[in-house]
């Protein structure tokens, strides 16, 4: 059987960051950074509250430098948890490649301490609880790491703002963050977040030696219940093997009814 | 007579999916299945003039399932069926799973046919005993049996609770004269005796209760019934076989996993009843993983459990005071490589069995799988180990999936 580490599975790249067009908020000041950034991801987080639970299908499309192409498919249940102590709890389940499929991990994500996981291997009908520690290593060979793919809260991390530019269309905050928790990969990430919506629309991922590493384009911006923006593409880029890897969301569906008793080993075990 | 039970067990289970109306508004039908090609050679030539040196092999797994839009009442059928080009009882079929699966809320009800996993351990399932091990499948025993039973469960706050009634018990399978791995000894396939005047009818119960309380998972559970592991006694002969034993069994046991970090600290513990006598069985170890190997993205997990029997030289099993390490090593590649190594070393023989796995994709519908199992040393004075040591094999497996 094929042991995946620890997929932080709590989805939602874009959750932390949604929100409608809204008033233009009062940020702190420009000689105050540090708040001016957690001010900025405090709003993002604001915007998208509320959703309370969320289905959706994801596909991973993986190339190589030589052009080669590999897909992994999976599907997704969030529960949203609003005490500020922990993240969200989610609900994996592998369908391509077919060799893992039905492969599943609950995830129950934590804000500085390690989320507990537990992954379920269906040829065995095993649910075996896995270490979280594992943040920094890629995410079924893709560019993606488990961290960029866990529960985005914006207390997991530092905030300083830095300037605001263009960015396409739009006008963007730029602002540093750095992880709070441990055996995170980078020692930073710079990431556009644009002054309407307050959405991410790129990050760069700078590595342990603060060498550009990676960076992450968000498009496809589409609006549900009138409140909750998803990103339904995300092209990630390594700049250093040249290995790409562009992930779309699709089929999402909000306040269906989840509830705790989705998110047990129980529903871990019938998963599929 | 089994077969026929089985039948109208997955028939009442039918009609339990069909009398509900909602399923009829089946919203998700799903049908798969894989196909493996399995080749197997043994190294040394066979002790017994019926065995052979290599042994070819094709195996499929059939799997369907039903549920209607709000996931409330399931119905999945799985079955597996495999063909040996020498070992007639290693040609066999058996539904895995056929089972109807009603959910609402914080409960769950089976009904029919299914597989259960208990534990938390590597090198041995010890606590595990819903199902009968498909013993002509691997070495390993983690195949199994699928086992007709009635489950309920319960999640509360306070953990998970689940009940479970057994209508039947599953006799082990065997391999045949010309199979391999042999002991020396040929067990019959198809007659077996049982201390419970109800034979293989006898009802079976067991409980179990599951929580984790943050970094501990614990399972608590109990089994009332016919034991899994027969007791094999040469001198019980019919046809020039070994017929093999079933006592009844009450057992207690106790599973859980610390998982600190890096480290997962685990113990496996259980005390059995059986034939008049109280004995306890444990598995103890840790898994620890070093990430990010040399600076890359592969990684390392380290295994080392302690296996031990009160039962000692007495114990149906070899594993009465053992140690087994392990490593795993896991490249994280495109293609999910894998590499598993382990040893086995027993502490009052010092016989030692390796084993290597490797596993990888060849492409999204098609995987490659490796294994190879060695006696590196056998004592005389270990009888277990001393029965196989000319079994060493190689064994190669291509999968593809439909």
């Amino acid at each position: 059987m094929i042991y995946f580490r620890s997929v932080t599975a709590a989805i939602v790249l874009s959750a932390a960051l949604i929100g409608q067009a809204a008033n233009a908020i009062d940020l702190p000041p420009e000689n105050q950074p540090e708040l001016r950034g957690l001010a900025i991801a405090q709003e993002s987080k604001k915007r998208d509250a509320g959703f309370n639970d969320s289905i959706s299908e994801m596909e991973m499309i993986l190339t190589n430098a030589n052009g080669d192409v590999s897909t992994r498919k999976m599907k997704f249940k969030t529960l949203e948890v609003p005490n500020l102590e922990d993240g969200d709890k989610s609900l994996m389940v592998f369908e391509q490649p077919r060799d893992v499929a039905g492969t599943a991990m609950l995830t129950y994500s934590h804000i500085l301490e390690a989320d507990d996981q537990w992954m379920f291997l269906p040829a065995l009908k095993r649910v075996k609880r896995i270490s979280s520690v594992n943040k920094s290593g890629p995410f079924m060979g893709s560019e993606f790491a488990f961290e960029d793919l866990s529960s985005q809260e914006y207390a997991k991390y530092s905030h300083s703002w830095v300037r605001d530019e263009p960015c396409g269309e739009l006008t963007c905050h730029v602002v540093e963050r750095k992880p709070l928790y441990e055996h995170s990969g980078y020692t930073r990430m710079i990431s556009w977040i644009d002054t309407v919506d307050f959405l991410p629309r790129k990050i760069d991922y700078y590595d342990r030696k603060d060498q550009l590493l990676k960076t992450l384009t968000f498009s496809d911006y589409r609006l549900y219940l009138n409140k909750h923006w998803r990103a339904h593409n995300l092209f990630m880029v390594n700049h250093t093997t040249k290995k790409k890897t562009n992930l779309t969301w699709a089929n999402f569906a909000f306040q269906t009814g989840l509830t705790e008793a989705d998110f047990s080993q129980n529903s871990l075990k019938r998963s599929r | 007579m089994l077969k026929l039970k089985f039948t109208s067990l997955c028939l009442s289970a039918s009609i339990l999916a069909l009398a509900a109306p909602q399923a009829l508004n089946a919203a998700e039908v799903f049908f798969e299945g894989e196909l493996s090609l399995e080749s197997r050679a043994f190294l040394k030539a066979p002790a017994s003039p019926h065995g052979k040196r290599h042994y070819g092999s094709v195996s499929t797994l059939l799997e369907m399932g039903i549920a209607d839009d709000t996931n409330t009442h399931n119905f999945i059928i799985k079955g597996f069926a495999r063909g040996d080009s020498e070992d007639d009882n290693r040609s066999h079929a058996d539904l895995r799973e056929a089972k109807y699966v009603f959910v609402r809320d914080s409960y769950e009800l089976i009904v029919g046919i299914d597989h259960v996993f208990w534990g938390v351990t590597e090198f041995a399932h010890i606590v595990d005993i819903i199902n009968q091990t498909d013993a002509v499948e691997s070495v390993d025993g983690e195949q199994k049996l699928g086992q007709p039973m009635v489950r309920t469960s319960y999640v509360s706050d306070y953990g998970t609770f689940t009940g479970f009634y057994m209508p039947l018990h599953r006799p082990r399978n065997f391999a045949d004269r010309q199979g391999r791995p042999a002991s020396g000894l040929v067990i019959n396939d198809n007659h077996e005796t049982y201390e419970s005047k109800h034979a293989y009818e006898q009802s079976e119960f067991a409980l179990r209760y599951q929580n984790s309380l943050d970094a501990v998972d614990i399972g608590l559970a109990y089994f009332d019934g016919t034991a899994r592991d027969p007791i094999i006694d040469p001198s019980n002969v019919l046809d020039g076989t070994i017929v093999p034993y079933y006592p009844l069994l009450t057992q207690i046991s106790l599973d859980t996993q610390a998982t600190l970090g890096p480290w997962l600290l685990k113990l496996e513990a259980l005390q059995k009843d059986q034939l008049g006598e109280k004995t306890a069985r444990a598995v103890t170890g840790f898994e620890y993983s070093f990430y990010g190997l040399a600076g890359g993205s592969s990684d390392l997990g380290v295994v080392v459990e302690y296996l031990w029997d009160e039962q000692q030289e007495e114990a149906a099993h070899p594993f009465a005071n053992d140690l087994g390490i392990g490593l795993r090593w896991t490249a994280n590649d495109v293609d999910s490589t894998t590499l598993l190594a382990g040893a086995i070393i027993d502490l009052d023989h010092q016989s030692m069995g390796l084993s290597l796995e490797a596993e990888r994709r060849l492409s999204n519908n098609l995987s490659l799988s490796l294994e190879a199992r060695f006696q590196t040393h056998v004592d005389e004075s270990d009888l277990y180990l001393t029965s196989i040591k000319d079994e060493d094999f190689i064994r190669i497996e291509l999968t593809t999936y439909f």
